[in-house]
């Protein structure tokens, strides 16, 4: 146990046994030895003991890791692929390998508010160039990154207005607890719903929530990317929004975006442990953000979790099949099930909805295949394991899948245009309002 | 590799099944084998059936290329690695399960189908495939078969072996065959179907076997017993055993095991406990209970301090959750564990496991000891800081005695993992220099080219493929 390399310390605890092979859902597809932590833990090796070169292949073979952990999960020495491989990619971009567009969009963009906000005005501007709107359902079917022999791949029509323009809480008034909102880039560019959701049931239940102006993106994307510099720059300008040397300070941040969750409360005070200045005020911050469902679940108390009698609703018992309560099953999100390990509270929360039956799916908690960037760069492979999910999801008969994740909830759209069962996909607040105004309003 | 070579493989198996950039090389070098060399193969090939196999292996032939088969990669003794380059055959693509007889209790099946996939599926249909080796949620049938694969069920059910009633094989010169009946019965000339299985993927390619099913037991019921001291518990496996019942599992962990796990995952087991037993028995619900009955009031008067109940899968995982973390718990206290698989006749255990703590006291090193000790199994696990060369040296000595102890007591020196590359340089310790002679004869008159893994049982010599390089 001599290495003080980090990633070299990370590889030194995998004996190469394989039991991932049995829960990677790359490799479910591919069965190829590349595409299984611990061939890409043996070539991150490989490639940091200056044995591979960053050619091509290497760095396609590395970036097909989803960062999913359900390796770890299944790991008996519980090995961290997924830092494993953002230590690669981040090593392999210090060397100058990579995609030029990526990092370019990447570095110059995605950081800079201003330059987003353009760049998804001139994406909503010039949208009949680059995808058309689709005949029956919402949404748009895009003219790229679309699977060879796999379906066109759809995105929700862009926001008009995008949810920084509108009319939101923006300072604390008198409600308790105060809770600051992080709404995510999906949810500000493409579905302010999740946002807007989120803010009536909180406003509901009491508390005082606010979105802060001028918060970015939260660096999730750059920083699984390998882009750390990207990622910390991120990371200083949120924080000094939601935990302020100065001025006020909320009881919980939240978003209805898990992954946004665990990028603010677990790797936030990594990116920023060293920067003197805010290293001890992102270990603050971190304590405070709790996922929506745990702030709902836990910390606002659910009254409207209980049923006509004041009892709890046990688990289970909404009304039977065949009757007219809607269907409803489950996705976890990765960094929401095995990042923060919440998978509880979603669940307590979709068994509480009064005149729906929430039916579990098989393998809810194996990745959709978003992955950030990975649905865009392998849409092929992407695809594959969306089709699994459609599967599991079309077996519980549901009409909606429930996550709480905006990458799954975009990818599980896509998923649900092939279904031949109408199927929606909602955040987790805009079920619980469903149900709380009555399923027969839509 | 030359080009010439990788396109004839293409032509063979399609493009897109043979491998030969650096980054899939470097790969299918290694399996799960702790220590030793890897070398990475010149070409990775992956046939789609068995005629495709049959040609890759008369072209390894042709070439006189090295040709080493590889299911999962999850052996222990190296015996998937190429030593010399050559090619490494993947079964992946081989991985559908052809039928599920029902009426003749048979499974017919691909050699790349992943072990715990194919006991889901007939378990579906109220049968059983028994053989549980600790990988089997990734290892494949393939695999098993070469390494002839056991597990803590083998006590009452048997190795793979047992369950393998054909088999459809590539022998080393390119010849397809097959080897058994599709019968429970068979006696038609030499059993070369027994020689097959175990033989490591020296002496041929496994591309389809007939396997033996049972009817699945409907009941099973687990107990867990602590014991104070060692001795005691070594000697109850025993005394079970002579009860008139025999268990589908008895496993045993030593207090050295023990401890690491409860740092590991605590679970709550007694600080004086010294030894720990599981006993599993199965079959019809009535007769579970009085079995589970018997064996408790065995293992109490065996000098048990305590003894645990489990009478449903959700408590017996529980009970499990101690042994199963064994592994893991040791790799995780030690950097370097030299995990040997020995087996004794069971009423020797007693005094193999007293032996094997006295040497690990005696060379002053770690020793865990823990496994399927109904069949007289253990897995021995010496510990040692691979950056201390003098405990990595008194190790490999106490693990030499260690040998020397267990084929005195009638034993063997592998039960399971094999002997590959790292169990070589004892295989003759057990096994007599007469009969040595004939395996390597065997081998020779088979694969007269020395292509397939070469190297691994017996070391190198200069009839393997390749051997003029050197």
């Amino acid at each position: 146990m001599s290495e003080s390399d980090p990633l070299l310390a990370e590889v030194e605890r995998c004996v190469r046994c394989g039991a991932c092979l049995a829960h990677c859902p790359t490799y479910r597809e591919e069965e190829r030895e590349w595409a299984v932590a611990r061939g890409r833990i043996a070539l991150a090796e490989a490639h940091r003991r200056q044995q591979l070169p960053a050619a091509r292949r290497l760095r396609r073979y590395l970036s097909t890791c989803l960062l999913c952990g359900s390796c770890t999960a299944g790991c008996p020495n519980e090995v961290d692929t997924s830092s494993i491989v953002r230590l690669a990619r981040q090593q392999m971009i210090a060397e100058g390998s990579g995609g030029r567009f990526k990092a370019w969009l990447l570095r110059h963009i995605l950081p800079a508010g201003k330059r987003l906000q353009r760049l998804f005005g001139l994406a909503r501007l010039t949208r009949p160039l680059w995808a058309r709107r689709l005949p029956r359902s919402s949404g748009l079917r895009l003219r790229v990154g679309t699977p060879a022999g796999g379906p066109a791949r759809w995105l929700p029509e862009l926001a008009r207005p995008f949810l920084h323009r509108r009319r939101l809480p923006r300072t604390f008034g008198s409600g308790s607890p105060r809770v600051f909102v992080f709404p995510g880039c999906v949810s500000n560019y493409l579905n302010p719903e999740h946002t807007l959701s989120l803010l009536r049931l909180l406003a509901g239940a009491g508390a005082d929530a606010v979105v802060p102006r001028g918060l970015g993106c939260c660096g999730l994307v750059a920083l699984s990317a390998g882009e750390n510099d990207t990622a910390r720059r991120l990371a200083r300008k949120n924080l000094d929004i939601l935990w302020p040397k100065a001025g006020d300070r909320p009881d919980f941040i939240t978003t209805p975006c898990g992954s946004c969750a665990y990028m603010l409360k677990v790797h936030f005070p990594g990116l920023l442990a060293s920067d003197d200045e805010r290293s001890e005020r992102a270990r603050q911050m971190s304590e405070r953000v709790l996922p929506f469902s745990v702030l709902w679940q836990e910390k606002l108390f659910p009254s409207h979790h209980l049923n006509h009698s004041g009892q709890p609703k046990p688990p289970g018992t909404g009304p039977a099949p065949g009757s007219t309560g809607e269907v409803i099953t489950w996705h976890d999100p990765c960094h929401l099930s095995r990042g923060l390990r919440v998978r509880k509270q979603p669940r307590e929360i979709l068994q509480s909805l009064e005149g729906a039956r929430f039916q579990p799916m098989e393998e809810a908690d194996i990745c959709c295949g978003n992955g950030g960037l990975f649905s865009v760069l392998h849409p092929e492979l992407s695809w594959k394991i969306a089709r699994r999910k459609l599967k599991n999801v079309e077996e519980t008969e549901c009409s909606i899948v429930a996550t709480e994740c905006s990458g799954c909830w975009l990818q599980l759209g896509w998923m649900a245009t092939q279904s031949e069962r109408s199927i929606k996909v909602l955040s987790l607040p805009e079920v619980i309002e469903r149900y709380r105004s009555g399923p027969e309003k839509k | 590799m030359n080009r010439s070579l990788v396109k004839q493989l293409r032509a063979l198996v399609g493009k897109e099944n043979v491998l030969d950039a650096d980054e899939d090389l470097l790969l299918y070098g290694y399996d799960a084998t702790p220590a030793g060399p890897v070398t990475a193969p010149e070409a990775v090939v992956l046939p789609g059936d068995a005629e495709q196999v049959a040609a890759v292996v008369c072209l390894a032939n042709e070439a006189g290329l090295p040709l080493v088969a590889r299911g999962a990669g999850t052996g222990l003794t190296g015996g998937a690695r190429p030593l010399r380059g050559g090619l490494v055959l993947s079964t992946q693509r081989l991985n559908r399960v052809i039928t599920i007889d029902e009426e003749n209790l048979q499974a017919v099946v691909q050699p790349g189908v992943v072990t715990e996939q194919l006991q889901q599926q007939v378990e579906a249909r109220g049968l059983f495939y028994p053989p549980d080796p600790q990988s089997r949620a990734t290892c494949t049938i393939g695999g098993n078969l070469a390494e002839n694969a056991g597990g803590p069920r083998a006590l009452k059910y048997g190795v793979t072996r047992t369950h393998v009633l054909a088999a459809e094989v590539v022998l080393p010169q390119g010849q397809l065959v097959r080897l058994g009946a599709r019968t429970v019965k068979s006696v038609a000339g030499y059993d070369l179907l027994s020689l097959l299985v175990g033989s490591e993927g020296t002496l041929g390619v496994f591309t389809e076997a007939t396997l033996r099913l049972l009817p699945l037991p409907p009941a099973r019921h687990t107990l867990l017993a602590v014991f104070a001291e060692l001795e005691p518990a070594a000697r109850a496996v025993v005394e079970v055993m002579r009860a008139g019942i025999l268990p589908s599992a008895v496993e045993f962990m030593d207090g050295a095991a023990l401890r690491c796990v409860e740092q590991y995952e605590p679970c709550g087991l007694p600080d004086s406990a010294q030894a720990l037993l599981i006993v599993e028995v199965d079959g019809g619900p009535a007769q579970v209970a009085e079995d589970a009955a018997a064996v408790d009031r065995v293992l109490r008067r065996a000098g048990a301090v305590e003894v645990r109940l489990a009478r449903d899968d959700a408590q017996a995982a529980d009970l499990w959750r101690a042994r199963r973390s064994a592994g893991p718990a040791l790799a995780r206290i030690a950097p370097l564990k030299v995990n040997e698989d020995i087996v004794v006749p069971l009423s020797q255990l007693p005094r193999a496991v007293t032996g094997i703590q006295d040497l690990a006291a005696e060379y002053d090193s770690r020793c865990a000891i823990f496994g399927h000790a109904g069949d007289g199994n253990l897995h021995v696990n010496f510990m040692a800081d691979p950056s201390r060369p003098e405990e990595v040296t008194r190790v490999e000595e106490a693990v030499a005695r260690m040998f020397e102890l267990v084929v005195s007591l009638g034993g063997s020196i592998t039960g399971e993992h094999g002997v590959g590359t790292t169990k070589q340089a004892f295989l003759g310790l057990e096994v007599p220099a007469a009969v040595m002679d004939v395996m390597r004869r065997i081998k020779r008159e088979l694969d007269p080219a020395g292509i397939m893994n070469p190297g691994k049982i017996f070391p190198l010599t200069e009839n393997d493929a390749r051997a003029k390089d050197e």
